[in-house]
């Protein structure tokens, strides 16, 4: 082997050895800690390459300053006008300060795990104070959700400080009801739904009422006046024919009556009748007598 | 010592019984052999530690074709050592019953290896390998590669300096193995450049493995004096089959083939792949004809290229030429670990030494290599969205259904409800089920990609706060009929004041809401009411269907009736004004001959009215008489 190949070796693994040991890469959304036998020595705030001592001299911690975002579970409370409602919020937040952290909470766990508390309490606080119209209104101006997210985001801000935590937001993710409100509401939903159709149907009935004895009552109109009319028709023609007869036959009345009696003979016999003449009337007499 | 690998088991017999009487040769050799087994165990090792840090099969593939080599290794130096201590028929069944034990073990190993192949091939997993770990693959098959082509180098010294024809050609044997690990290398280099062929690999390693299994299971056999002479035929035939298969067994084609290695091999020198392949083959028809083609061809080519050198011989003068080539081009390929690629789609971010450098667009970008940079590729297309109050799946491929009716439970479509999420309060204080999508794009890539963790996440948790929010105020009513446009609108300009005050790095473009209904249980009478709704136009509909009938029947028989009492009074006139005339008519007749016309008259009517009709006569003395008549028709 020759000195100059030797001389490259050499160096390729002195600086893979100082590579791992004395450096260290800062990403972009995190901090670098150095710590010296667990005490933190530097803060590497700004992402970047940057030197140390070899490791169990230098150790390096690395934190997620990143934001983040932490949804406690939900929760029940109970607002002024006495209701249960379920609230689940979510907090919006980065760590600013390394050390304030790691002195007074140490790890992601206990961060949520406080974070969670104060939501709990502040929470608990605010729905105590306001009305469930205070959430949910129909009138815009009267809803206090806004205010209250404002009101949360600045009591964790200020709270949060002394853990070298930002808080950035706090806004409540939903309200809900617990199962058995939910299902009074449901209950009560579905009681106006069957309102509404139950006035649907009433007012089908009389809108069909009315019709039928609008009908009935013009058809018996119609029936009537067309009766009154033709009565009118056939008393006119009654007199008119009266008249006709009233002026005709007093011409002859000797004629009438006796065409009358013809007719009336016509009308009275038919075939089944048996005539019973006496052996003196007139009709045997002139027949016998020859026409006198 | 690779036995199985010549055809000369005379020879090889002979060199045996040689070393029973040449100590100090049998020394020597045995000194080789432990050096060339350790350099295999090690080879093994570090090809295995080289599949647990990068998973890849062909790599495991070789660790396997190394453990085959060194356990036929084993084989016959046990055979070696056994003949020179025990009597010649114990000694035989030993090594029998050894060699077979081993070929088990050696083609369960193929068995499985084949198959693994096979399902790589069957189910081919996207490029799992980083960058990083192929680089890390390809130095370390190159120094395996430099391992076996040095095992193989050093065999064939030993058996030249020894005169073993079993350490020639287990050096023969060796040369292959390394060019069966040049084809490895070169698969991995495929792989760098994108190209996954693994499964081929995979799946001719374990063939050559089965074959070495196949070979031991005969030669186990051999040992024992039953089957020594089957051993012998098949070997012959297998040889035999080989020269059918394999093209430059003939005279006539060894020319053509030669010829246009030659030509191949002097344009590019560095290029293996022929001899790869020719490798591969022999490897599979573990045959000394085949290999001594190998062998000849290998000579006769080199021969004219390098003045009478051997390619190993070559290969091992110019040894630091070789390295610093091999050294430069690795290095080539880990700087050029460094590229990436960013579609029309998405948006890129350079990060060198954690710090973020650049922001590129579509194409082809640079960063530092790992470990001291890095890239991070976001899809920044304007579609992005997050959902509320249910979950797409983006792999359905099963039929949805017709229609997404209200109370549809969606377990049978791509959409998961979450119902925690979407039922809420509405400003009546009534519950309903609302399922939103944003969409959005991305302002701030750096803010977006790496100074938020899961944006998108936080991005669902505000619209979900944002939407029962805005939701609150509106009665039930608005929001299922008129309010969903400007609902949405609200939403959209809620969510965006928000995001000026948490900075994610997005804006929302718009907002839908996807499926707005009651809750599921009070579906049912929400069509209640629609259905009487219906009901009543039906009961309407029906009483002006009667009035429809009454009204035109009663003003037909007011019509009829009029014109019947038209008619009646026409009739009456009519028949009065005929009486009348007729009344005249005959009055002025009779009154001309009033006494005559009286009588024919009279007499007519008698006449027209008794005629035919019985007719008693009564004697008119009789006072008070009264008759009765039957009527005798009745």
């Amino acid at each position: 082997m020759k000195f100059i190949h030797k001389a490259i070796l050499m160096t390729i693994v002195l600086a893979i050895l100082g590579y791992n040991f004395c450096t260290v890469i800062i990403n972009q959304g995190e901090i670098g800690v150095v710590l010296n036998f667990g005490k933190p020595v530097r803060f590497l705030m700004e992402p970047g390459l940057f030197f140390k001592l070899p490791d169990p001299l230098h150790s390096v911690t690395r934190i997620d300053s990143r934001l983040m975002m932490l949804q406690p579970r939900a929760s029940e409370f109970l607002t002024k006008d006495k209701k249960n409602i379920i609230q689940e919020s979510s907090i919006c937040y980065k760590i600013i300060d390394p050390l304030l952290y790691l002195k007074t909470l140490q790890s992601p766990e206990a961060l949520e795990r406080r974070l969670t508390d104060m939501m709990y309490s502040h929470s608990g606080q605010l729905l105590g104070l306001s009305e469930l119209s205070d959430l949910v209104n129909v009138d815009k101006e009267k809803m206090k959700l806004d205010a209250m997210n404002t009101a949360l985001t600045k009591e964790l801000k200020d709270e949060t400080k002394q853990y070298g935590i930002h808080v950035e937001n706090v806004f409540i993710k939903r309200i809900s009801l617990p199962q058995q409100n939910k299902s009074a509401v449901y209950e009560r939903m579905r009681a106006e739904r069957d309102r509404i159709a139950k006035k649907y149907l009433a007012e089908g009935e009389e809108i069909a009422l009315r019709i039928r004895a609008k009908a009935d009552k013009e058809s018996r109109e119609i029936i009537a006046s067309a009766q009154k009319e033709s009565s009118i028709l056939r008393g006119n023609a009654e007199a008119e024919a009266m008249r006709i007869y009233g002026e005709t036959y007093p011409k002859n009345p000797d004629f009438y009556s006796f065409m009358k009696s013809l007719e009336t003979y016509k009308t009275i016999f038919d075939e089944n009748s048996v005539i019973i003449l006496d052996e003196k009337s007139p009709i045997l007499k002139t027949l016998f007598s020859g026409g006198k | 010592m690779h036995a199985p690998n010549t055809h000369n088991e005379e020879e090889l017999q002979a060199e045996l019984e040689s070393l029973k009487n040449d100590v100090g040769r049998y020394k020597t050799l045995v000194k080789s052999s432990f050096i060339v087994m350790s350099i295999d165990i090690f080879e093994l090792a570090f090809e295995y530690l080289l599949f647990l840090y990068t998973g890849s099969l062909v790599i495991l593939a070789d660790a396997l074709h190394s453990l085959g080599d060194f356990l036929v290794s084993l084989s016959v130096f046990f055979s070696i050592t056994i003949n020179r201590h025990f009597d010649n028929r114990v000694a035989k069944h030993a090594e029998g019953i050894v060699s077979l034990l081993i070929a088990a073990f050696i083609l369960y190993g193929s068995w499985r290896l084949f198959f693994a192949g096979i399902d790589s091939f069957l189910n081919p997993v996207a490029n799992d390998m980083s960058q990083e770990k192929t680089v890390v693959a390809i130095v370390g098959v190159t120094v395996a590669c430099i391992m076996t082509f040095l095992s193989s180098r050093f065999k064939r010294k030993v058996g030249e300096k020894n005169n073993s024809i079993a350490f020639e050609s287990e050096a023969a044997h060796s040369f292959s193995d390394f060019l069966t690990t040049l084809g490895v290398l070169f698969t991995i280099v495929l792989r760098y450049f994108g190209v996954n062929l693994d499964w081929i690999m995979t799946i001719l390693i374990s063939l050559i493995i089965f074959a070495i299994g196949f070979h031991l299971v005969l030669k186990g056999f051999s040992y024992f004096q039953k089957y020594s002479s089957t051993y012998k035929r098949v070997s012959l035939f297998t040889s035999k089959c080989a020269k059918l298969f394999i093209p430059f067994d003939t005279h006539h084609a060894h020319h053509g083939i030669e010829r246009s290695i030659r030509s191949f091999v002097s344009s590019i020198r560095w290029v293996l792949l022929d001899k790869i392949i020719i490798g591969l083959f022999c490897q599979i028809w573990p045959l000394s004809y085949v290999y001594k083609k190998l062998i000849l061809l290998q000579k006769d080519i080199h021969k004219s290229l390098h003045e009478g050198i051997h390619l190993d011989e070559y290969l091992f003068i110019h040894k630091w030429k070789v390295v610093q080539v091999v050294v430069i081009l690795e290095l080539l390929l880990y700087l050029g670990t460094g590229f990436y690629t960013v579609s029309s789609n998405e948006t890129g971010i350079t990060l060198n030494l954690g710090k973020a450098t650049a922001i590129t667009t579509a194409g082809f970008h640079y960063h530092l290599p790992p470990p001291f940079g890095d890239c991070k590729v976001i899809n920044t297309q304007s579609g992005k969205r997050v959902e509320s109050g249910f979950r797409t799946d983006w792999n359905w491929n099963k039929k949805e259904p017709e229609a997404y009716l209200w109370e549809y439970s969606h377990s049978n479509s791509p959409y998961s409800k979450n119902f925690d999420e979407s039922v809420t309060l509405t400003g009546d204080e009534n519950l309903i089920d609302a399922n939103v999508v944003a969409y959005f794009t991305i302002t701030d890539t750096v803010q977006y990609a790496l100074s938020v963790k899961d944006p998108d996440e936080m991005l669902r948790s505000l619209l979900t706060s944002r939407v029962h929010e805005t939701l609150g105020h509106y009665p039930l009513d608005t929001i299922l009929t008129i309010g969903r446009g400007f609902i949405e609108e609200e939403i959209k300009t809620d969510i965006n004041n928000y995001l000026s005050q948490l900075p994610i790095g997005v804006t929302v473009d718009k907002v839908h809401m996807q499926e707005m209904h009651p809750p599921v249980d009070v579906i049912p009478k929400y069509r209640g009411v629609a259905s009487a709704r219906e009901k009543k136009s039906r009961i309407i509909h029906r009483a002006s269907a009667y009035a429809n009938n009454t009204i035109p029947r009663a003003r037909g028989k007011a019509e009829a009736e009029k014109l019947k009492a038209q008619g009646f009074a026409l009739e009456k006139v009519i028949i009065a004004k005929g009486d009348a005339e007729y009344f005249l008519k005959r009055n002025n007749a009779f009154n001309k001959s009033k006494a005559t016309n009286k009588t024919r008259m009279r007499w007519n009517a008698v006449r027209n009215n008794l005629k035919g009709k019985p007719i008693h006569v009564v004697p008119s003395k009789s006072k008070r008489r009264v008759y009765t008549f039957e009527n005798p028709k009745r």
